[in-house]
């Protein structure tokens, strides 16, 4: 099964390249469309749309998923449901696909729920504990999302049509789409994992490293980007553009500085994730999207491909996923901290590796135009954090002293998982430049001061040491830690807001139901019912008995009675 | 006391009779006693009455025979209850 969706996948990924080399060449694009039911001026119809974006996309999406199906026949192979997985897995793909394709917002609806369905059902694929909870804090933070688009749909049937392509141009101030646009953006704020949201994506961890390989990094969380930039022509004088902008420097942020106090690998790598998400909504909200676009695409190659490094140092950990029993790791395991190095470079954005052509624009971009000194100071100390939490990772993975055991065998000649991670690791070193010299049909003229070109360098820089002296700490380095206990707690559990979504929602709920439980369930109702009647018909059976136990000849007493009462009616 | 006829002594003593019967004791004996007292009483009555049907007394004996048939029935249950539980005591019957 593995193999055959890997090829066929892969050749899926061929047929779209061939395509999208053709289509951008000769700026092409493509509209099928099939007509299901008109009624009363409204059409239902299914539409595809390829032009070069959607080309583009399913093209990684595409090898992704077929080198991520590869990678989990290694990984998973002692999972006895195999098949179920890899079918799940092309569920998934498929829904993506479909979400990528159409410019019509039924079968978005159609591809968003499907993805929606599917990762949860990913994400619960491990039957436990964690899991479950983990499972419903994706599937309910993601059916916000699927409820707003609903009523998106609801509101552009005020257009006669839901293809909403073909009316951004000639609707701008009209109520309907501000009410649309609104919806959108907190539909892709869901999906997305931003600030309200947020709190879903570390906990989906809980999910097979396959699955936070191909969804995680890659497809879904990069949907509600994807929706946006194809409804960017809308939302550009929108007000509540702005507020995204607010939201997602904000993610970036507050993900840059939790990941920094992470020690569970995946969980770093998810907060990375929600970092270099929040800078793909704000360069969108700014006005950018093909930059959101490029970012998007160099990000989901090193990032599947540091979440399958990661699998394999979890396999090869015996499981154990904490970074504080590893260490040393680059002297057994070359090529594996080879693709991981490269992968956690590009994401810092070292000169001339994928991440740096995507990432160095969008700071330039943010300097060269003029915003707001906020907005400013966020990026470059994400950028920094960035940096940080990935020094403090490799230091904590592969320089430092291993930790686990005294006697130890590590190897990583799992060839499977180390093909499929080759594969990744060469677009990931390429997909930058190649990708910058394909949709970019004229070059950004981008002219900085020096010292603004460089402040790049200098965050990278400074945020490199301060990874490696963090990484040194040991128990008794820092006296004073405990002082600012409450500031740590607030900057490591994601400002609360996990706590917020789960306890602060349910707990008038819960409370509510505990004073219901204990007044009505085990009080009243036991009176009224149950122990009550109980205690009526104990009293009164004890009643009958001490009423009925006497001599029989009480009974035969009875007669005599009769007779006297006869005897003085009848005789006097 | 109320003695206006020999009837009357008839209805006195089957009362009585009766009152015993009824009467919680201790003993069962005291309650075949008191069968017999009320036998007792109508074979009295039934005499008094047969002499005012002329002197027709065979009735009286076939009355006799069955009392005291009954009295010897009674006597031996008397007797297998004391060869079971040991005693005549009347305490475990109860309504139900």
């Amino acid at each position: 099964m593995c193999f055959n969706s890997l090829f066929f996948l892969f050749f899926f990924m061929l047929i779209n390249f061939f395509f999208l080399v053709y289509f951008i060449m000769n700026g092409l694009s493509v509209f099928f469309e099939w007509e299901n039911v008109t009624f009363n001026s409204m059409s239902i119809v299914m539409s595809i749309l390829l032009d070069w974006m959607s080309l583009l996309f399913m093209m990684f999406v595409s090898l992704i998923s077929s080198v991520v199906i590869f990678y989990s026949k290694s990984y998973m192979n002692s999972e006895l449901n195999l098949n179920r997985f890899i079918i799940l897995v092309l569920m998934f793909v498929f829904s993506m696909v479909l979400l990528i394709i159409s410019p019509n917002l039924i079968s978005i609806l159609l591809g968003w729920d499907g993805l929606g369905l599917i990762s949860y059902c990913l994400v619960i694929y491990y039957q436990n504990l964690k899991s479950y909870n983990a499972g419903m804090l994706t599937a309910l933070s993601n059916r916000i999302g699927d409820v707003m688009i609903l009523m998106v749909i609801c509101w552009v049937m005020n257009y006669g049509s839901w293809n909403y392509i073909f009316y951004f141009d000639f609707m701008k101030n009209d109520y309907v789409m501000f009410i649309i646009s609104f919806m959108i953006i907190i539909a892709a704020m869901t999906k997305s994992a931003q600030i309200p949201f947020s709190s879903w994506l570390p906990a989906a961890m809980a999910a097979p490293t396959p699955v936070s390989a191909l969804v995680h990094s890659s497809t879904l969380v990069t949907a509600g980007v994807y929706l946006l930039i194809r409804f960017n022509y809308l939302l550009i004088d929108m007000f509540f553009f702005k507020v995204l902008l607010f939201l997602s420097i904000l993610t970036m942020f507050m993900s840059g500085i939790s990941a920094n106090y992470e020690f569970d690998l995946k969980k770093i790598i998810a907060l990375s994730t929600l970092s270099q998400l929040g800078l793909m909504m704000s360069i969108l909200s700014l006005g950018f999207p093909d930059i959101a676009f490029f970012h998007l695409l160099t990000h989901s190659m090193f990032k599947a491909l540091l979440f399958m490094c990661a699998g394999v140092i979890i396999h090869m950990m015996n499981d154990i996923q904490d970074i504080r029993y590893m260490g040393g790791l680059s002297l057994y395991i070359p090529l594996t901290s080879l693709c991981l190095n490269i992968s956690n470079l590009s994401l810092c954005g070292i000169p001339f590796l994928s991440g740096f052509y995507s990432k160095d624009l969008i700071l330039e971009m943010v300097s060269f135009n003029s915003f707001n000194l906020m907005v400013f100071i966020l990026f470059y100390l994400s950028t920094g954090l960035t940096v940080f939490y990935t020094f403090r990772l490799i230091m904590y993975v592969m320089i430092n002293d291993f930790n686990l055991m005294m006697i130890y065998n590590l190897y990583d000649e799992d060839y499977i998982m180390l093909n499929s991670m080759f594969v990744l690791l060469f677009m990931s070193l390429l997909s930058g430049s190649f990708l910058s010299w394909f949709i970019f049909s004229y070059p950004y003229m981008i002219y900085l001061p020096f010292n603004l070109k460089l402040m790049v360098i200098y965050v990278s820089i400074l945020g490199s040491i301060l990874g490696f002296m963090v990484s040194n700490m040991s128990i008794y380095s820092l006296n004073k830690l405990l002082m600012s206990y409450n500031l740590s707690s607030f900057l490591c559990l994601m400002w609360f807001m996990p706590n917020l979504s789960t306890y602060g929602l349910s707990y008038i709920y819960l409370n509510f139901s505990q004073i219901l439980f204990k007044n009505i369930d085990m009080g009243w109702s036991e009176i009224y019912s149950g122990k009550g009647i109980f205690n009526i018909l104990k009293n009164y059976s004890v009643f009958y008995n001490v009423y009925q136990m006497n001599n029989f000849k009480i009974y035969l007493f009875s007669f005599i009675l009769y007779f006297m009462i006869l005897f003085i009616f009848f005789f006097i | 006391m109320l003695i206006y006829d020999i009837w009357f002594l008839f209805i006195y003593m089957f009362f009585l009779g009766n009152l015993i019967f009824v009467s919680k004791n201790k003993h069962l004996f005291v309650v075949l006693l008191s069968l017999e007292f009320i036998v007792l009483s109508i074979f009295f009555f039934f005499f008094v009455l047969l002499i005012f049907i002329d002197y027709d007394m065979y009735m009286l004996m076939v009355f006799l025979v069955f009392s005291v048939c009954e009295g010897s029935l009674g006597l031996s249950i008397l007797v297998s209850m004391i060869r079971s539980y040991g005693n005549d005591y009347f305490q475990s019957f109860s309504m139900l």
